[in-house]
């Protein structure tokens, strides 16, 4: 049984619909700006952030303002949005809701701002938006690291395979806190500016966040065109450092041939990209081992930052639209080739027909997935 | 009729070993080992350790819940059963509770005092459930596919259901699979080491009632 995709959501500094996230992308505009918060960090750092008056406005409207928090808001709505205009049925025991989150409310740990102690639990978030759609089975969690939206996506792919589910939901958030800036910030793994993938003067990751959400189904006939399929998904670890990428891109390359299993027929890559040394090195190396280093690659960071567990969703939203509208996006803050084996980094936008991408997630904890979209021609 | 009898066969799933660690107490298919005075500071935890006789040096710069991973895996694979596979053929499908709420609140008391401002990058990394996976991964070369669950009791279903899909495919033959909770106040792991049936030892049958029958031993 095939999957296919019915609808997505992005939810970004950059807007509210997917639409208007690949209009500012694809014009070149960025949603990083240099932001001097003390509730985030003590000093100024670059990151981009959800418009704070706009979310509270649209959580206004929806009544979701008080009894939900930052994360749980832009779930609700990412998932809404999604699923609006599409005849599926959340209630439904054929649906299921997935969600990929690195630390969910983890701020809470600092202040519950009212809310109940366990709500800092991601099983607890997950209970509240359950209830929220009112699914017949509570939505499942998972976190692992900033693989979990590509992992998210390709759990729901198989589940839909193996004929459990219908549909399945797939909504990736995480939000911006002193607890993961501190962190990342304790790494000096932070850009000061806005992040540089694959360049040779990248110094380091930009943090983002928000929320991407993709329906999937099993009924080709709730998806609008044109037809996009899930292929196939894999996922390795590296089995060499928690923190470090690994020198030969072994999990990557692992997982890339898994997927690919002998095919040459690429269009186009969608890699992490996040712009640390060892990271964009580390894929440049698996791609190399693939024999991808000539195919077009790209890396969405430096438009709207590395958004965690939402990252592999969003990203893969922004594959789908490359796949709509045939247009490849050129990677944001990329100048100068800079890693250690040659990458065909997209440096202008080019329009370009577009019909099997592969998009990459690797991650602390040695996690690496892949998964490979295709476009079916009308 | 035949033909899915012999598929069905060939897909069933058996537990070749498992290991549950509750306070004080570590058990495995051959063996129950009690640690009496159990305080939940981690001693337990050295305990164990000590009592493998392993010279791991890592573990100690691991933190309780990596720590409690690690212990349930030494006893797990043992034997050397994974051994037979190769590392990118054996998954890792991982379930708790708390995520790793144990490191989360170490590294917010880093930064709650703005004048005592000192995030760990050693402690940050552990704030990350799956990080348990990459160090199991790292200390028995697993290079299989990773899957990380949080639900707010044991769920044994999703467990099974998704090694079953991993297992189901060509590439993976054996998978770690279970539950690794940790907080302040309660410590529990139960693994298994799941094989198809046509190559494993079969202890067990791999169901979800088995599960729950072993993590109440």
């Amino acid at each position: 049984m095939g999957t296919y995709i019915a609808g997505d959501n992005i939810i970004t500094s950059l807007g509210f619909t997917t639409a208007a996230n690949f209009d500012k992308i694809s014009s070149g505009i960025t949603g990083v700006k240099i932001v001097h918060e003390n509730d985030l960090y003590p000093e100024e750092f670059p990151a981009s952030l959800v418009d704070k008056s706009l979310l509270n406005s649209e959580a206004n409207e929806k009544g979701i303002d008080k009894a939900y928090t930052r994360f749980e808001q832009l779930i609700i709505l990412s998932v809404t949005d999604a699923v609006s205009g599409l005849n599926i049925d959340l209630t439904s025991p054929k649906t299921l809701l997935i969600i990929s989150t690195t630390k969910g409310n983890i701020d809470l740990l600092k202040d519950n701002k009212g809310f109940s102690d366990d709500r800092v639990h991601l099983w607890k978030s997950a209970q509240e938006i359950g209830h929220y759609f009112d699914t017949s089975k509570m939505p499942i969690v998972i976190s692992n690291a900033c693989v979990s939206g590509v992992l998210a996506i390709i759990a729901a792919h198989r589940m839909i395979a193996q004929g459990k589910y219908e549909n399945v939901v797939v909504c990736g958030c995480d939000v911006l806190s002193e607890f993961i800036v501190s962190g990342f910030q304790s790494f000096f793994s932070l850009s000061k500016d806005v992040c540089k993938p694959f360049d040779k003067d990248r110094s380091g990751l930009t943090l983002g966040e928000g929320a991407g959400t993709v329906v999937l189904t099993s009924n080709k006939s709730i998806s609008p065109g044109p037809l996009i399929e899930v292929v196939s998904g894999s996922g390795s670890n590296d089995a060499n450092h928690i923190s470090g990428p690994s020198r030969t891109g072994e999990g990557l390359y692992i997982a890339i041939n898994e997927v690919l299993s002998g095919r040459s027929d690429i269009d186009f890559v969608s890699a992490h990209g996040t712009a640390t040394a060892y990271n964009d090195d580390m894929e440049s190396i698996a791609f190399s081992r693939c024999n991808l280093s000539h195919i077009p690659v790209n890396s969405y960071k430096g438009y709207i930052g590395h958004t965690l567990g939402a990252a592999g969703v969003i990203e893969s939203i922004f594959c789908f639209e490359t796949m709509r509208e045939n247009l490849l996006v050129k990677t944001y803050g990329f100048e100068n080739p800079g890693t250690s084996e040659n990458m065909n980094v997209i440096g202008q936008n080019i329009p370009k027909a577009i019909n099997k991408v592969l998009k990459t997630a690797s991650g602390f904890g040695g996690s690496n997935a892949v998964i490979l979209f295709n476009k079916h021609d009308e | 009729m035949q033909l899915s009898y012999l598929t069905n066969m060939m897909n069933s799933l058996v537990i070749s070993s498992y290991c549950i660690i509750r306070k004080g107490i570590v058990i495995t298919q051959d063996k129950r080992l009690e640690f009496p005075g159990f305080t939940n500071d981690g001693k337990f935890l050295k305990e164990i350790f000590k009592h493998l006789e392993s010279s791991y040096a890592k573990f100690y710069k691991m933190d309780r819940l990596s720590k409690l991973a690690f212990l349930a895996s030494e006893f797990l694979l043992i034997s050397a059963e994974h051994k037979k596979y190769q590392p990118e053929e054996i998954a890792l499908v991982f379930s708790n509770s708390s995520s790793s709420i144990d490191s989360d609140i170490k590294h917010q008391a880093t930064i709650a005092d703005k004048n005592k401002y000192f995030p760990e990058p050693a402690t940050f990394v552990y704030t990350l459930p799956n990080i348990m996976l990459g160090e199991l991964s790292i200390r028995h070369n697993l290079k299989g596919e990773n899957m990380f669950f949080v639900s707010e009791k044991f769920d044994p279903a999703i467990i099974v259901d998704y090694t079953s899909i991993l297992l189901g495919s060509s590439r993976h033959k054996s998978c770690v699979a279970g539950w690794v909770d940790y907080t302040a106040t309660e410590l529990f792991a139960a693994l298994f080491f799941v094989e198809l049936a046509e190559n494993g030892s079969a202890l067990k049958e791999f169901d979800s009632e088995t599960l729950k029958k072993i993590m109440e031993l």
